[in-house]
């Protein structure tokens, strides 16, 4: 918020942080509840997590949840549970107490051609109208090949333009978006009210411009953060696909690093 | 090749040379690999691990990826692999990859030289309970028909791993799947170092298009059941062997074409 002629304003922060479960894995493989524990400790709240992390039934999901202070705002899918098992899914979601199922990852081979990019938008639609009728917001998760064109069309535009507004909304990871050419909040000011949540992660300096924890990297977090504000975006996941060990330090880093950015 | 074909190329082999004939015995043939055993160096340096391959004695592959590494395609794939003077007689895809857009990948797989496309994984939460294997069944079976439909004569076929063998609510998953899949429609990749290989093929000949094999030590009995099911193909897996990976798969072709059954 720019107050250049006024008072100095106070400081706006950040209320809530949320952590993508996917960041911890290896953690939550030995001790899952223990870690939920520790996350919760940290500060966070919300999670971004897949429908089954575990053997578990959703309800003792929801049940470990509830006990550790958690609330899983997003659940994620793969794309087979979109062709098969749907309506399964939607109900355990919203049993996690989920408002946004969000497909997490597309393979290569499953988006060779604009023909698929068509086919996917459809499919989107069927399934985002499937979603509603259980009270969610089907999402869709982006990686860095949604923006390299095929036949002079950019997959992620594709997308958005064959999409329904109303079923279909995106979880914009700002790290691949940033890979994928774009100025994150030039962008999330441009999709405003297609976006519903962000995969926060950073990028490193290097050539490579590898993933980094939050606040680590060259990301203008405080840039995209008002964009998301201003916008109206209110769900935002920190992730980090291998972070330095322990994770949890990481995850502990890029938590405070956002509870003290002035937005 | 099927079993006349296999039994046809063994006596012109015995015509041409008489390599067979003085070793004595059926020789496992021919003998293929699975490329992702050596997936380190084939994703850095595809033709180089293809020519290192076929080096080795190995004609047949089975590919891992339809399209090839990274920012290969299918076209390219396949001029790398008659270079090298390897056929591939099958790919692994995605259970995804059976949904939609079946048409298109079969059609890719032929040109490819495949004549099955295999399905190798299905993730834990696509497998929760009984009901996802009869389902699963069904899907195979519409892949299958979508697969004949397209032509080219592409098979869909499924490749198991241990959790099939497990049951669940005292059901044994692979059973469903053979139980409940169409002969006409859907084949099988036995993973022979899993539960009991020579069992099955006894019991579903005609069924297991393929056998893989895990390296040095196979059991010259389970072969003979293979060759009395029909299985056309054997194909050496090794998973994450250690670094050079060729060394493991040669080690592997060695000790097969040595052996008797």
């Amino acid at each position: 918020m720019n107050t250049a002629i006024n008072a100095p304003t106070a400081a706006r922060h950040l209320d809530h942080v949320g952590l993508a479960l996917y960041t911890l894995r290896s953690e939550l493989a030995r001790d899952f509840e223990g870690t939920l524990r520790k996350v919760a400790a940290i500060g966070y709240r919300e999670l971004d997590m897949y429908v089954y992390e575990t053997t578990l039934e959703a309800p003792a999901t929801r049940a470990m949840l509830d006990r550790t202070g958690l609330v899983c705002s997003s659940a994620r899918v793969r794309t087979t549970h979109l062709y098969r098992g749907w309506e399964r899914f939607l109900d355990a979601a919203a049993t996690l107490g989920a408002r946004y199922i969000t497909l997490a990852y597309l393979a290569p081979e499953e988006i060779v051609t604009l023909a698929d990019w068509h086919e996917l938008a459809e499919l989107f639609n069927r399934c985002g109208a499937a979603a509603a009728r259980h009270g969610l917001t089907f999402c869709y998760h982006n990686h860095e090949s949604e923006f390299v064109a095929i036949d002079g069309t950019v997959p992620y535009d594709l997308l958005i333009a064959e999409t329904d507004p109303g079923l279909v909304k995106l979880q914009v990871d700002v790290y691949w978006l940033t890979r994928g050419g774009r100025a994150p909040a030039v962008e999330l000011r441009r999709l405003a009210g297609r976006v519903a949540t962000l995969h926060l992660k950073d990028m490193d300096a290097t050539p490579a411009r590898g993933i980094a924890t939050v606040g680590r990297g060259t990301i203008d977090f405080a840039a995209l953060m008002r964009a998301a504000i201003d916008t109206g975006i209110s769900h935002w996941y920190v992730e980090e696909d291998n972070p330095p060990a322990p994770g949890i330090d990481a995850v502990r880093f890029a938590y405070q690093y956002l509870e003290r950015l002035d937005v | 090749m099927n079993r006349r074909d296999f039994l046809g190329a063994a006596a012109s082999t015995l015509i041409a040379g008489p390599r067979l004939f003085e070793t004595g015995g059926d020789q496992l043939q021919p003998i293929g690999l699975q490329l992702s055993t050596v997936h380190d160096t084939f994703t850095r340096d595809p033709e180089g691990t293809l020519a290192a391959v076929a080096a080795v004695g190995y004609r047949d592959v089975e590919l891992y990826e339809l399209y090839g590494p990274r920012g290969w395609d299918a076209k390219r794939l396949r001029a790398a692999l008659d270079r090298t003077g390897l056929v591939a007689r099958a790919v692994h895809v995605p259970t995804s990859l059976l949904y939609r857009g079946l048409e298109r990948h079969a059609a890719v797989a032929a040109s490819l030289g495949c004549t099955y496309i295999v399905c190798s994984h299905i993730d834990p939460d696509e497998r929760r309970a009984v009901r996802d294997w009869h389902e699963l069944a069904a899907v195979f079976n519409r892949a299958g028909e979508t697969a004949r439909r397209a032509g080219g004569g592409l098979r869909v076929a499924y490749h198991n791993h241990d959790y099939e063998l497990a049951s669940v609510d005292r059901q044994v998953p692979y059973d469903i799947l053979l139980a409940e899949t169409d002969p006409s429609l859907a084949w099988f990749e036995l993973d022979a170092r899993l539960g009991n290989p020579s069992a099955y093929l006894a019991a579903h000949r005609g069924r297991f298009f393929a056998l893989h094999v895990g390296g040095e030590q196979v059991d010259p009995r389970l072969l003979a059941a293979a060759r009395g099911a029909l299985v056309e193909r054997y194909f050496v897996e090794i998973n994450d062997p250690p670094s050079p990976s060729i060394d493991s798969a040669r080690r592997a072709y060695v000790a097969l074409r040595q052996m008797r059954w």
